[in-house]
């Protein structure tokens, strides 16, 4: 399928975003500048912003503590997800849940999980609900390898194909479970040949070509938003930072990292709107500008911003607090 | 520019504290961003901290001293 010139450059507005977001954490902790704990997404952008491009404002999704890219996909304000990451009161969650938790229903974002696996019986759950509300959207459940090979991920992945409902699991192949190598922990080579043990879908798309990603999904958001049930999208791409911000990646072969960044998906996006005309270097430069200075914006609110006070402690935890000690 | 506050930074999920085990440019010079200027140690590694910001550099901390994170051990003036 062909794209306008106006979604390419919308998709490639995404990914330098995403990349500014990144690489601005990781200079900022790096040098001592603030402290935030983070799982970087830098280098899975194309997935990301395929996402954005595809999904509707209402459809729903889950999605993992390597979640910033996603975040931003969705739409969730940089100031919310910054905000939570370094625990202020504009976060997500009011400062409360930090970088693994974080949601924004009136974006869709439904929950961001910190327990790898956790996400995809809740985005079968969300998915339920849609359906047997008779609304047409689709929740999207967004994952690595590593979730694949958890018991929860098969119980959702048999119900969502047993019941047809509209999900989309997303997995964000980038050829590591935390520290092990994807063939340390599963015999098939193609991490979407799991989707035929559940009688679905399961297509491997290049995760690094955001075009390629973003037809990919339509057809598994069509399918699932027109009661045809769930599809498997496997999207192969790489982690640029490791597994948590500080990783030494010792695990990781140079010429593997070397071969990675070579397929950096943002540079290559960039090469490509030149290549076809789709933009100029200068209009893709000022996109560029303007993503790091949304992001050094975002930022300074963050910093100025308060930490939660201790009133904040049992809000939104339960809902009638009635009869608890003190 | 409001001048930049060198601290100990938190290079690891699991790290408390690090050493201040060298420092990379004498104080008074200058240094450009990005460019490394200390050495701490945390957990027996040793990684060199880039600058934050570029400008004149002044040296607090001590070499040999052990820091908390996020403890200040200099400033980096414009």
């Amino acid at each position: 399928m062909t794209r306008s010139a106006e979604v390419q450059r919308r998709i490639y507005a995404l990914m330098v975003l995403m990349k500014a977001a990144d690489d601005r954490l990781s200079k900022g902790i790096g040098t001592g500048e603030f402290i935030c704990v983070y799982w970087p997404s830098r280098g899975q952008e194309a997935i990301a912003a395929a996402m954005g491009i595809s999904l509707r404002r209402d459809d729903q999704l889950v999605t993992t503590y390597r979640g910033l890219h996603d975040l931003i996909g969705k739409g969730v304000p940089l100031e919310e997800i910054y905000g939570e990451m370094m625990g202020r009161t504009l976060g997500a969650s009011r400062g409360k849940g930090g970088t693994m938790h974080i949601a924004n229903p009136e974006a869709g974002v439904m929950l961001s999980t910190g327990i790898v696996g956790a996400g995809p019986p809740v985005g079968v759950g969300l998915a339920m609900a849609a359906k047997r509300k008779g609304l047409d959207r689709v929740t999207v459940v967004s994952f690595g390898v590593g979730a694949t090979t958890t018991g929860s991920f098969h119980e959702a992945a048999n119900m969502a194909a047993l019941w047809d409902l509209p999900v989309v699991f997303v997995c964000q192949n980038n050829l590591y479970a935390e520290m092990t190598p994807t063939r340390d922990t599963m015999k098939l080579e193609h991490v979407a040949d799991r989707a035929a043990g559940y009688g679905m879908p399961g297509v491997r798309v290049d995760g690094n070509d955001p075009l390629a990603v973003a037809t990919a999904l339509d057809e598994a958001l069509n399918k699932a938003r027109h009661g045809d049930g769930p599809t498997f999208v496997e999207c192969v791409t790489f982690r640029f930072r490791g597994h948590y911000f500080g990783d030494r990646m010792r695990y990781i072969p140079k010429d593997q990292l070397d071969s990675a960044l070579a397929a950096d998906p943002v540079p290559r996006f960039r090469a490509h709107l030149l290549d076809t005309g789709v933009a100029t270097d200068e209009e893709l430069t000022r996109v560029e500008a303007v993503a790091a200075q949304q992001v050094e914006t975002a930022l300074q609110t963050v910093m100025s911003a308060d930490a939660p006070s201790i009133d904040e402690l049992d809000r939104d935890v339960y809902a009638t607090p009635i009869r608890f000690p003190v | 520019m409001a001048d930049f506050v060198v601290r100990i930074p938190r290079v690891s999920v699991a790290v408390s504290e690090a050493e201040l085990v060298e420092l990379l440019v004498d104080g008074g010079q200058h240094v450009e961003e990005g460019a490394p200027i200390y050495v701490i140690a945390t957990e027996k590694v040793e990684q060199e901290i880039e600058a934050g910001a570029s400008g004149t550099v002044q040296w607090t901390g001590e070499v040999g001293t052990t820091y908390d994170i996020g403890a200040p051990i200099g400033v980096i003036t414009a």
